[in-house]
Order: structure tokens, then sequence, then C-alpha cells
């Protein structure tokens, strides 16, 4: 008799906690999408920074394929401080070995994109 | 329930939202329409972007208003102190948190480890200038090093010589010294300098009598920037067998200085003009041939019994390590000092009516001091009150008397009265520079404006011919 | 991080290099006062500038030590340059410049 009433009693409490908790999961999730950024915006932030620059020719067109050394004239030492710019713009730290692998404007956009942190 | 839950949800996250874009105020930045155009000098590069406030603003330090950029003043006044030096401070954080012995204590480990680090300190100092460690003694400061000297050493031979000279451009410790002794039964010759701010080589030698006992003239000028012939002046100390003392509070480290090869015997040395900590400073005491000298402030016989009491090891040390960082930047900061301050001289000449004071070849280049004609001098120092600067030295700066040290140039009241001094040192930018120079040009422009003599001056009145009549 | 501090006895990596320069570089970007700002970050770059056409084994591994060594003088003075805060300079934009105002 009591099993049937638990039963029933646990029954309507998980419905009802639920129906609390799908909106709170609907509500995560646009917090969620709010951290995250879109990638026209973080691909034109990321390109003004290149640009801005002092050693970039400003004039030339930076796509996503805009290799920092073959394409900008850039040596290590300036793509590193890129990176530092990047880096202060949207307030993260790039770790080291990420940053290595970051050679062109694309592979810079996709890293800020894919980072929770970045704002 | 589930609807207060909502709620209170939606008021969390618009909270929080609301606190991450007070975080965010690039998200407001300003349009940009409402940036001025500035006056394009030519010479200004594309750092020169910040506009300093024009019209009446300026005299109202109208830029509260403004609050894209911020408040406090940029600092240009490296010859009244120096910013200390983060490594310095870093240094001196170890005598602070746990090096806390007595260096003079010789009994145990906390002695001995305070006392090496005075002794590498000692090392440092000595080094910038070609000396021997043991002829560095710690004092608090350039102005007891110059009372040591100039007091110290003529009362030491009182018996026999009788007489100093020294300069009319010297700092104000030194001439007040100089003054003492003369309530002291000495006799002081104050050399007269030309209008370029050296003191003639003639004219010392002929000063110098028998009974001649110091010389004491300063490196580089505090107010003026000016270099005194070092060379020769310890030439002719050495032919007449007289102590050559030199004030290089200023000097030290920011031009080359041998004390063997400018036949130095004593030296003054300020930490605070060199990035060092304020409070400590040292003095140069030639061993071979000995200087003697009577100690000013006697006790337990530390530094040679010339200068008594503890030292304070923080402060040694951190002066230590700001002269070795001269020694590794010296370079650097010359030609960056150089870079700026030519930048700033071409930017200030080019207003008519300035004038340079002191002379141009002989002149280290980190303090210039330019005088604006036609301006009222108070209000040109209320006129840039967003840029922390001097006129004259700092020591004289609290009364209204015009400095004494143009006066000696032969300016006259009006002129000594309207120059600034301005001090360039490792740590000013580029930007301050440019900022400067646009400010200075809208503000002695503005201020001409306003004067009744620069519109005599237009119209071709010659000022000196006007009688003024009291009324 | 902490194997940036350490001193080298052998060639450092191409690797380890850029990232000393990148540390030293976003330490410097730490501290509050703009005048030490600007100058660590004018130095940084012109020291590691200065030393990129080194050829000789030795003389690398003796900038590379003596660049870590201040780093960890510049790491430590940046964390206790955050800790006191003062007024921004008339040449300091209040808020954050964004990278198109620049131009």
């Amino acid at each position: 008799m009591f099993s049937r009433a638990l039963s029933r009693y646990a029954f309507s409490m998980a419905t009802r906690r639920a129906a609390i908790a799908s909106p709170r999961i609907g509500m995560m999730a646009s917090v969620k999408s709010y951290a995250t950024l879109p990638e026209d915006q973080v691909s034109k932030r990321i390109i003004d920074v290149v640009k801005s620059f002092d050693k970039v020719n400003s004039t030339a067109p930076i796509t996503s394929t805009t290799n920092f050394i073959t394409d900008l004239g850039l040596d290590s030492l300036d793509t590193v401080e890129v990176l530092v710019a990047i880096e202060e713009e949207f307030d993260i730290e790039i770790e080291d070995k990420d940053a290595d692998e970051i050679k062109t404007v694309g592979q810079a956009i996709d890293y800020i994109v894919k980072n929770p942190d970045a704002n | 329930m589930l609807r207060n839950t909502v709620l209170r949800q939606n008021c969390r996250l618009s909270f929080k939202r609301l606190l991450s874009s007070s975080h965010k105020p690039w998200l407001a930045a300003p349009a940009a329409a409402d940036k001025q155009p500035i006056v394009d000098l030519g010479a200004s590069t594309s750092t020169a972007n910040i506009v300093p406030p024009t019209g009446a603003a300026i005299l109202k330090g109208g830029f509260a208003k403004d609050t894209t950029y911020g408040t406090r003043p940029i600092y240009l006044d490296m010859q009244a102190t120096t910013p200390t030096d983060p490594r310095v401070l870093d240094k001196m954080l170890q005598f602070y948190t746990g090096l806390y012995g007595n260096p003079h204590s010789s009994t145990h480990a906390y002695g001995w480890e305070t006392e090496k680090e005075v002794e590498k300190a000692r090392k440092y100092v000595a080094d910038v200038i070609g000396a021997d460690p043991k002829e560095i003694v710690f004092t608090s400061g350039a102005t007891e090093s110059n009372n040591m000297a100039i007091k110290g050493v003529p009362r030491f031979y009182k018996s026999t010589k009788k007489h100093i000279i020294t300069a009319q451009t010297e700092h104000k410790c030194v001439l007040n010294s100089a003054r003492h002794l003369q309530d002291e039964g000495f006799d002081v010759t104050y050399l007269p300098v030309g209008e370029d701010g050296l003191i003639d080589l003639e004219q010392l030698e002929k000063a110098i009598r028998k009974d001649t006992c110091l010389v004491s003239i300063m490196g580089v000028n505090n107010e003026i920037g000016v270099i005194q012939p070092l060379e020769e002046i310890g030439r002719i100390c050495k032919k007449n067998k007289v102590f050559f003392h030199t004030d290089c509070a200023q000097a030290y480290g920011k031009i080359p200085l041998d004390v063997n090869k400018l036949n130095i015997d004593m030296m003054s040395i300020s930490s605070h003009k060199i990035y060092g900590p304020k409070g400590c400073g040292a003095l140069y005491i030639r061993r071979r041939p000995r200087v003697r000298m009577d100690p000013i402030i006697t006790g337990g016989g530390q530094e040679r019994g010339l200068r008594s009491g503890t030292l304070a090891p923080p402060l040694v040390a951190g002066f230590g390590e700001a002269a070795r960082l001269l020694i590794q930047e010296y370079d650097f900061d010359k030609n960056h000092i150089e870079y700026l301050a030519n930048k700033l001289k071409t930017g200030l000449l080019s207003i008519e009516d300035t004038i340079l004071n002191g002379s141009a070849d002989h002149r280290f280049n980190g303090c210039v001091n330019i005088s604006f004609a036609y301006i009222e001098g108070e209000s040109l120092l209320m006129a840039l009150n967003d840029i922390a600067l001097s006129s004259g030295s700092a020591c004289t700066s609290a009364s209204l008397e015009p400095s004494y040290v143009l006066h000696a140039l032969g300016a006259d009241d009006a002129l000594a009265h309207s120059s600034i001094r301005f001090g360039i040192g490792r740590f000013t930018t580029e930007e301050e520079i440019d900022y400067v120079i646009n400010a200075i040009h809208k503000r002695v422009n503005f201020l001409r404006e306003l004067s009744p003599l620069w519109e005599m001056k237009q119209e071709g009145i010659d000022l000196n011919s006007i009688e003024w009549s009291g009324h | 991080m902490s194997s940036l501090s350490k001193s080298v006895s052998t060639l450092p990596s191409r690797t380890k290099v850029l990232g000393l320069y990148h540390n030293m570089l976003r330490s410097s970007l730490k501290f509050d006062n703009y005048n030490f700002r600007e100058y660590f970050l004018r130095k940084t770059r012109y020291e590691f500038r200065k030393n990129m056409e080194l050829t000789e084994e030795d003389k690398i591994i003796a900038a590379y030590n003596d660049a870590v060594k201040q780093f960890t003088v510049l790491k430590r003075q940046a964390t206790i340059s955050e800790m006191y805060h003062f007024d921004k300079t008339v040449v300091e934009p209040q808020g954050k410049v964004s990278g198109a105002e620049k131009n």
C-alpha cells in the first residue's frame, strides 16, 4: 500500500523536478551561447588587430588564409607580438603549445571561436 | 513556485550581465566624431592622437569632462626625482622580508649576509665611476655628501688653508655650506658663469690662491643641464694641489665619469636621481693621495670613521642595484633619451620667441630648460597642470623668487619666471613627448593671445623703450 | 610556464625562446604604471631582437639564462604592481581601445 503511494509521490516529485529543471536547462543553454562569440565578429576583430600592428602594411588584404610569416612578412618574434595583441583584445591567455601552432589568421580565429573564455 | 524560480533566475542573469558590461567599457566606446582634430606639426607621429584640452578649458583643467583618458599628470620632472625602477624594488624587498640583520653585527649570519650585500652594492656604485669600493662612503643623500665634503675638508685643514672656491650656479646645499664656512672664518669665492652656464677656466686659475683648500663645481647643473668642463678643472686643481669636489648627483651614470681620468678627489652621488630609493646617497673620497676630512656625524666609527651610523641595507642595496642597472642600460637609455630630447627641443624651439637656457653643446640632453617670452610664468605653470613640470629647481619652488641659476646666466626677471624645465628619463615615452609638444604649442599660443606685451611686440613696439609710469 | 623559469645548460629550443618572449610580454603588460609597462615592453622587444642574430652556442645560452633571470624579477614585480592601483595618466585611455579604434 505504502509502496504505491510512495511511487506515486516519487513520480509526482520527479515530474515537478523535471518541470522545474527544464526551463533551467533552457536558461543554462542561453548562458552558454552568450559565452562563445560569433565567428564573423571574432574574424573582424582579429583582422583589425593584425591591421593595426605597425609592421603590417594596412592596405594589404587580410583573409583567413593569410600566413603571418609568408604573406605579411613578419618574423617569429612579430608573430608572438600579434598573438599577445589578440590575447589582449579577447582577454584570454593562449597556451604556449597552442601558440606555436597558430600560423595563419584563420587558425587564430578558430582558436578564439573554440575558446569559451574569450570576451 | 515554478514562476518564482524562473523570475529569480532571470534577475540573477540580468545582474550578471550588468556586472559584466560594467567591466567592459570598450563596448560603450566614444564615437570617432567626438575626437577633435589635432594641430599637425609635421614632426608628430601616429601616436600623437591624444588631444590635450583647448580654449579656456586649459586653465580650468577642463579635461574632467573628457573621460576617455585618465587625469593623472604625466611625469616630466626627472631632475627632481625619478621613479624607483621595479628591478630595484625587487632587490630591496628581500631586506624587508627576510634579510633584516644589522650589517655591522659581525658575530652572526644575519649580520654577515647583510654586510655581504652592502659590500656588493658598494662595488656596483664604485664601478660606475671607476673607483675602488673602499673609497665609497654611504650617506643619507647628496645633500649630506656635499655638507661632508665642503664643511669637513676645509675644517680639517683650517690651520693652513683658508679659502674655498665654488660657482654661482651650484646647488643650494653647496652654497649654504659655503656660507656657513664664511661664518667660521673662511674666504669663499663664488665664480660667475657665462651666458652658456659654463665657468671661465682662466677666472678659476686666477682665483686659486696659496691657501685654497677646495674647489667645488657640479658636473651637470640640475636646472639647465649644462655640463661643466670637469677634465680641465681637474687638471688645474691637480696642478695647484687643491682638492677638487664635484656634485655629480645629476651627472652620475648619465655622462661618462672616471674619477682618475678627471682627477676628482670627492664626488657626491644621489640614489634617487638614478631610479633608486630616496634617502640614500654616497660620497666618493679618494684614498691615493689621501683626502682627510672632519666627519660631521661621529659615533661608532662606521664607514671608515667618516660617517658613523647603521647603514640601511635595503636603501644601500637598492642604490647598488640602481647603479648596476645604470651600467647595464647605459647605451639603451642614452639613445632613448637623446632621441626624445631632440624631438622635444625641435618641437618646442619651433615656437617663436623661445630660448634654450644654457650651452647648446655642453649639455646633458635629459634636462631641457626653455624660456617662453611674453608669457607670465605663473599662468604658464597653471596651464600645464596635466604635465608634472618644474620651473627652476624643486628646492626653490616654494619661494616666489625667480631661479638664481637663470639670474646667474644673465636672464632678466621676466624671462627667468617664464622658464620651464623638462626632465626626460628612462621611462619617458614618445607618446608623452608628443602630448607635451602639442599641449605647449596650444597653451603658449593661447596665453600669448591674452598677453598685452605680445600684442605690442606684434605691432613692432620695442618693449625696452617704454617708460612704465607708476600711478 | 614553470619550465621557463629555469636556466639551461644546453641550447634552448625555438619553442622555449618564443615561449619566454611571449611570457615576458604578457608580464610586462600587467604593470599598472603606464611608464613601467611601456618601458618593459620596449626593452623586451629590443633585447630579444638584438639577440636574434646570435650564432655562438655559449652566447645564446648566456643570453637565454639572463633573460630567464630578468623574467623572474619581472613576474614578481608585475604581480606586486597589480596590487596597488593609481589613476591613469592623461595619455592612457580609460577603457580598452579596440583594434579598430587604433587605426
